[in-house]
């Protein structure tokens, strides 16, 4: 009895181990600051759990490398009209529980999209107004309004596709546990707060015949800075994300210029930044190169004109404000400003040294003689006020935003448009309505050439008027072992299937 | 006996008073180009900024300075409304006893077992860190000890003689606490009160050290620790020097403590 228990065991032990021995391919961890919230792609659009998503899940468009809109699910799209689209389907392929995927998975995980309260991602689907299944391997999309955005939207956070049974109420709870998607790497375990585990998914359309470089990825999520670095240099981990930027020399970085730009949104209702030269003389009076330069370890660039230069409708001829203390002076003086004091608002953790940029900046407006004070806040704090809309009147809260479509209309207009964080505060009296009605006009050309004339204009406005502090372009740092490396990408995705041993 | 632990604190008292004469530089104003600037004795170090520059290139020793003014106001302001406020409440609740005597006696306990960074963190985030909220925060961290011995001590001291004596002969309430009882208890809460400075110095540089302290740029011991944190391999002086200032402190403020005790307390001088 004792003997036969004891073969099967080894027996058990042989056969779980022989798959193990067969993997040749490579093991690598990943710690981000923290865990992912759900495995449910319409309940988060935070950029550390859409990290799992993009792995787990595909899109029916997708941003290569290089911020190129490729081919994903669908493989080809096309316009009908001035508000419909034709999308053509991959056929073939299999979610990682083996069902085919289709064009109903697709009308399903649309739908709930836009079912108002069912997801966080509604207001990216909002102009579509239904989706007719054509055949399993094609649908058509009709929007509302011409919607020249149409195809980018299919990249979007939101828009990876799961078997439709996971669209119901029901389905999403358990899909939020237990991710199924067609996506490179399918999901192995997750144990909450220490590891998330995906193995390749050797059926991936994407391969491109080629094996997968990395076999098994498993996430550990580390919040400290210090922690995190350290684990790295012990070889514990094999790839980090927010490198402090001085700590670059101690470990291996990987670094990109991203679409996410750092500015201090600001309350504009009051004297003295209801006043345009008194905002254009705050952008005088800060050195933004030696900022980037000593803060930053050299990674940041400096932009104007409220758009990065990864997004469509980036205007090149806009150049950041000199540093220039003198004309600040003048144009302080200029604007009435009167000793009024400022108040910079920032939340604990917003970005790398967000203390000592703020710090940086005050000290560089008390030089030209503004009055001002910093406040770091909780998250929990900074959030209530991003939310509520409630930065005082001469405040400024220290924001990074990135446009989630790869176009301004995802940043400047989200933010700027009525209903968003600065809409608010940008008063009335000013050029905001040129800008409100350019925005608007864009969002609705399908013309390309046309939207681009119509951005130009736009962010000319923003650069002129200044109804925010524009700072710099972050920069995307990843601290590396020496077994793995990529080529970072500037939308801070992480996605292992681009990721190689390192020779 | 009171002098060689009244140094550093003296020492202390002084350079906060003095720190806008004292500080060779700015507290809040560096040259970024010249960040991260080892002390005066390295080889890249210079005079002007004896121990060295942080990470924004302000200098370092002026920052002590002036957060030795930052840290030590609100050790103190918190200290006295602590001490202020426990010892008024042992005294009432001990002398009246009953009823009111039962409810604080459980206020006391509760607030024992409740972990103060999570009271502080809480308060805070309502309130937003400023100066007067983080003496009040401190405060009421440290009210609870005082309100226990002074309610214990006047629990005995109400059944003395002289006490009696005095009810005896029409004394008001007043009369009594405060002419009959504070009198023989002041010694005590002096010596408590010393020994409070001490943690509160160190609670105060944790929630700086947290962030939910003295708010940038005004510096701050806990804070500017807080910043050096991650910089300890590059730039250890941004560390060492504040932490070194915080443990001198407090150790001069204990030991004072211990000898303020011997002086006061008549009962354990040696015969």
């Amino acid at each position: 009895m004792k003997r036969s228990r004891l073969a099967l065991s080894l027996a058990v032990v042989v056969m779980l181990a022989s798959p193990a021995a067969a993997q040749k391919g490579l093991t690598i961890t990943i710690a981000p600051p923290a865990d992912a919230v759900t495995m449910d792609p319409g309940r988060s659009t935070q950029v550390l759990t859409v990290n799992y998503f993009v792995n787990l899940y595909d899109t029916l468009t997708r941003w290569d490398n290089a911020l190129k809109l490729q081919p994903g699910l669908a493989t080809a799209w096309k316009p009908v009209g001035e508000t419909a689209w034709d999308v053509t389907l991959r056929s073939g392929v299999k979610f990682h529980d083996g069902t085919p995927f289709t064009a109903e998975d697709v009308k399903a995980v649309y739908e709930r999209n836009l079912a108002p309260g069912k997801t966080v991602v509604t207001a990216g689907f909002a102009t579509i107004d239904r989706i007719e299944v054509v055949s399993p391997t094609s649908l058509r999309i009709t929007t509302r309004k011409p919607d020249p955005l149409m195809p980018v939207r299919m990249a979007q956070m939101g828009g990876y596709i799961y078997p439709r049974r996971f669209a119901s109420d029901e389905g999403a709870k358990e899909l939020a546990r237990k991710p199924v998607g067609t996506g490179a790497y399918k999901f192995v375990e997750w144990v909450k707060d220490d590891r998330l585990v995906m193995e390749a998914n050797r059926e991936w359309w994407g391969w491109d015949k080629k094996a997968p470089a990395i076999d098994r990825i498993v996430w550990k999520p580390i919040p400290d800075d210090f922690a995190r670095l350290s684990a790295l240099q012990r070889g514990e981990v094999d790839v980090i994300t927010n490198v402090p930027p001085d700590q670059m020399k101690i470990v291996k970085t990987l670094a990109v210029t991203s679409s996410r730009f750092a500015v201090l949104s600001m309350n504009t209702t009051q004297a003295p930044l209801s006043d345009k030269r008194v905002r254009q003389a705050l952008h005088y009076a800060l050195d933004m190169p030696s900022i980037v330069k000593n803060l930053y370890a050299g990674q940041g660039k400096p932009f104007s004109g409220g758009a990065a230069d990864t997004d469509f409708g980036y205007n090149a001829a806009l150049t950041p404000y000199p540093y220039d203390p003198a004309k600040a002076k003048a144009l302080l003086a200029e604007g009435g400003y009167a000793g009024q004091e400022l108040t910079l608002f920032a939340g604990h953790g917003t970005m790398i040294n967000d203390k000592q940029l703020l710090e940086t900046v005050a000290d560089m407006w008390t030089q030209v003689g503004v009055k001002v004070k910093v406040e770091m806040m909780e998250m929990a704090r900074r959030q209530k006020m991003n939310n509520d809309r409630a930065t005082p009147p001469n405040g400024m809260l220290l924001g990074n935003p990135q446009s989630t479509l790869l176009d301004i209309d995802g940043a400047l207009w989200r933010i700027f448009h009525p209903n968003g964080f600065n809409g608010k505060y940008w008063a009335e009296n000013q050029p905001g309505h040129r800008f409100h009605d350019l925005m608007e006009q864009a969002r609705y050309t399908l013309d390309q050439k046309k939207r681009k004339e119509i951005y130009t204009e736009a962010t000319r406005i923003i650069h002129d008027e200044k109804p925010w502090i524009e700072l710099f372009q972050e920069v995307v740092l990843y601290g590396v072992s020496k077994r793995v490396t990529f080529k970072p990408r500037a939308d801070f995705r992480l996605v292992a299937s681009e990721m190689t041993p390192a020779k | 006996m009171l002098i060689v632990p009244a140094v550093p604190v003296i020492a202390a008292i002084i350079v906060a008073v003095g720190a806008p004469w004292i500080a060779p530089a700015s507290p809040t104003t560096g040259k970024l180009a010249a960040r991260l600037q080892p002390p005066v004795w390295h080889e890249a170090g210079t005079w002007a900024r004896i121990l060295g520059t942080d990470l924004l290139g302000r200098d370092v020793l002026s920052r002590l300075i002036w957060g030795a003014r930052i840290s030590l106001l609100i050790a103190l302001l918190a200290t006295i409304l602590g001490a202020a406020a426990g010892s008024l409440i042992g005294l009432v609740t001990g002398y009246y006893r009953g009823r009111v005597d039962r409810v604080v006696t459980k206020l006391i306990d509760v607030q024992l077992a409740f972990p103060f960074v999570l009271l502080a963190i809480a308060v805070i985030a309502v309130a937003g860190p400023s100066i007067p909220v983080l003496v009040i925060v401190l405060a009421i961290g440290s009210w609870v000890g005082h309100a226990r011995i002074v309610r214990g001590l006047v629990l005995s001291l109400r059944e003395r003689d002289y006490v009696q004596a005095a009810l005896a002969l029409g004394a008001g309430t007043p009369r009594v606490l405060f002419r009959h009882l504070v009198p023989e208890i002041l010694s005590l809460i002096v010596v408590i009160a010393t020994f409070d400075v001490g943690r509160i110095i160190i609670l105060e540089s944790t929630l700086s050290f947290l962030g939910l302290g003295v708010q940038p740029p005004t510096p701050s011991w806990g804070s500017d620790l807080r910043d050096a944190a991650i910089y300890v391999r590059q730039a250890w002086w941004m560390a060492t020097f504040p932490g070194l200032a915080i443990m001198l402190v407090v150790l001069g403020v204990n030991l004072l403590g211990d000898a303020l005790r011997d002086v006061l307390d008549p009962r354990t001088q040696k015969i």
